[in-house]
């Protein structure tokens, strides 16, 4: 497998997302990545953001000497806690600190350990559907894993979604990168129907029914005031993406988890454009999108899965019950 | 917040001006006896518009009770109306009196007095045949001595005692800009309603109304993928207002998310006037959504106190 040297401008240096994937296993291995691309890329006056754990953050700073002035950190915790924020938070850094004809760099470090099952899915499948939904930036991002950290399929995974990898200062082309579009149908969220408890609203495309169900569910499960109308526009937003197709309705359900409200839409029939899986990841721009509303529905659920299927396509979004602490 | 996303009742509102109630110029029935609080003579005209128009349509006799700044006749009347196309009407349906009939010794206006010639306006509007009277005027700043309203407020209760027999109607105009504010509320409180310009939009879920001061629109209801076309029209109305615009909002009951660009739509174009638009009583959960989007950012928008849950 040819290996490149990233070299003092690196292959970010056309225009477009140039993503790789660092593994290291010890201290020394992260700084052999991240103290040279950092220098570089302040030596060409470009931003440079560390976005990785608090540890690693004070590592780099130690290792820059005058350099770590310069440098933009951001503790990855806080950095978008899930995937859609994630996205928004690294276009918000681009908005902010990019400069015409100018490139960025970034050090991007997701927090992996502690997290669900479902969790974990889902920010493999946004790792890989960056590339597509930061392809036009002009960004080059080195996602590290921690290996001695990271669970085994997460390690395995970033092979899959990144293009390359580097090491120290060497890049190789991952030999397993996947496609997006293939790789996130291979890593799908649960597709479980509705639970027999769940409470059915009769297939319906009058947006104004899906509120009266949507509202009705959540002050039944407890939501009131904000919550409540913030539920009630996340799934308002969801079946109106569903139902902007001819001729279709959808059928709601909803039941309660601990922690959480699920609301459950159910689209039969080939109607539509599926749904992709990677829909509703990036933020309403300037111009109206046609995923807007989705991108809404996923930032107000704590989950937003979305599942095409030849007889059909669901939307299952789940809301913070009332007993989430975070907005008590 | 009792957002109940539901239909919009006729006159559910409650308006400005401290009265009880808000009842649009148009749905002005025979009995009703309203105040017409206006800061501009845009919003004079708007509600002198509704108020003839009905007048005509319902076939009532229109009478109009003129001060010294008042209009002489029917001719100067229809052009204070700043109407695009003037209605035809009838000979005799429209009468405007003067200072000089309606206080024939040459004095201050005379509360009593001025019944005696209502009185007689309405008598003489049974004999011509029409089905009811409908007295506008606006002897407010008139009447309003000074401090002194103890002979506006006599007016007003002789009117109320004699024109509640659903015979006649009568909406009595303020500028608010030439009265003091306790003769205002005094004035204000004399009456069980608030006349008010009548909906750009009216529909079972979504009203729209042009406020004037400031100007700008009060949205009341639901916007979503069916309304969006009303809210549009609604904007567009108000686009080439001059300086400032606000968005009253408290009254929303949902608004998706498309709804809330064509606010930011709107914000950027008045932003490229280097006017802004306020949004104010935004219900907390949509200030929200602008802050999550970074549309709190947009170029012309002012986020006013949010409305209180």
């Amino acid at each position: 497998m040819p290996a490149e040297h990233a070299g003092p401008d690196g292959p970010g240096t056309a225009r477009g997302f140039v993503h790789h994937a660092c593994l290291y296993g010890s201290d020394e291995e992260f700084l052999a990545m991240a103290v040279p691309f950092v220098h570089a890329g302040l030596a060409a006056g470009e931003p440079v953001l560390a976005a990785t754990t608090p540890a690693n953050i004070e590592l780099l700073r130690a290792a820059l000497g005058d350099d770590a002035h310069a440098l933009d950190t951001a503790e990855t915790a806080y950095f978008g806690r899930r995937p859609v924020e994630r996205v928004s938070a690294f276009l918000r850094y681009h908005d902010r600190r990019a400069r015409p004809g100018g490139r960025l760099r970034m050090i991007a470090e997701p927090v992996w350990s502690g997290r669900s099952a479902r969790q974990t899915a889902e920010w493999k499948r946004m790792e890989s559907g960056l590339n597509l939904l930061l392809a036009g930036l002009p960004l080059w991002m080195i996602c590290p894993y921690d290996t001695r950290t990271v669970p085994p399929d997460v390690a395995e995974a970033a092979c899959a979604t990144h293009p390359a990898r580097l090491d120290g200062e060497r890049v190789t082309p991952c030999a397993a990168y996947r496609d997006p579009a293939h790789y996130t149908a291979s890593v799908p969220p649960p597709d479980l129907p509705p639970p027999p408890s769940a409470a059915l609203a009769p297939p319906t495309a009058d947006l104004p029914a899906v509120r009266r169900f949507a509202r009705a569910r959540g002050a039944a499960a407890g939501l009131t005031g904000e919550r409540l109308a913030l539920a009630v526009l996340a799934v308002h937003e969801a079946a109106d993406h569903l139902l902007t197709a001819d001729g279709a309705h959808v059928t709601l359900s909803a039941w309660e988890e601990p922690g959480a409200l699920v609301y459950d839409l159910w689209r039969p029939g080939p109607l539509g454009a599926p749904v992709p899986a990677l829909a509703g990841y990036a933020p309403p721009g300037a111009a109206r999108g046609g995923e807007d509303g989705l991108w809404l529905a996923r930032r107000l659920s704590e989950s937003l899965d979305v599942r095409s299927r030849d007889d059909g396509t669901r939307i299952t979004l789940r809301v913070a019950g009332p007993g989430d602490a975070e907005a008590l | 917040m009792a957002h109940t996303d539901g239909a919009r009742h006729r006159g559910g509102t409650s308006g400005t001006g401290g009265t009880a109630g808000t009842v649009h110029v148009g749905d002005l029935r025979p009995g009703d006896h309203a105040c017409a609080l206006y800061a501009s003579d845009e919003e004079r005209a708007s509600i002198l518009r509704g108020f003839l128009l009905g007048g005509l349509d319902a076939k009532h006799k229109i009478l109009y009770l003129a001060g010294a700044d008042g209009p002489r006749g029917p001719g100067e009347l229809l052009e204070q109306c700043r109407f695009t196309g003037p209605p035809e009407v009838p000979a005799g349906q429209l009468e405007v009196l003067g200072p000089a009939e309606l206080s024939p010794r040459q004095g201050e206006l005379d509360p009593a007095a001025l019944l005696g010639s209502l009185r007689a306006a309405v008598d003489r509007s049974r004999s011509e045949g029409y089905r009811a009277l409908r007295i506008t005027g606006d002897l407010c700043t008139a009447l309003c001595d000074g401090r002194d309203v103890s002979r506006l407020l006599r007016y007003e209760a002789l009117l109320a005692a004699e024109f509640g027999s659903g015979e006649a109607l009568a909406v009595c105009q303020c500028d608010t800009r030439r009265c003091d504010p306790a003769a205002l509320d005094a004035f204000a409180s004399a009456h069980p309603r608030s006349v008010e310009v009548d909906p750009l939009i009216r529909t079972a879920e979504l009203v729209v109304v042009r406020t004037f001061d400031p100007p700008g629109l009060r949205i009341e209801g639901v916007v979503d993928t069916a309304s969006h076309r009303h809210l549009r029209d609604a904007l567009q109305s108000v686009a080439s207002v001059r300086g400032d615009v606000r968005l009253e909002m408290s009254r929303v009951e949902f608004l998706d998310l498309a709804g809330l660009r064509l606010l930011m739509t709107f914000a950027r174009a008045r932003a490229a006037r280097h006017c802004t638009v306020e949004l104010a009583g935004v219900p907390p959960h949509l200030l929200h959504v602008i802050t999550l989007i970074g549309w709190d950012r947009t170029p012309g928008l002012r986020l006013g106190a949010a409305h209180a849950c």
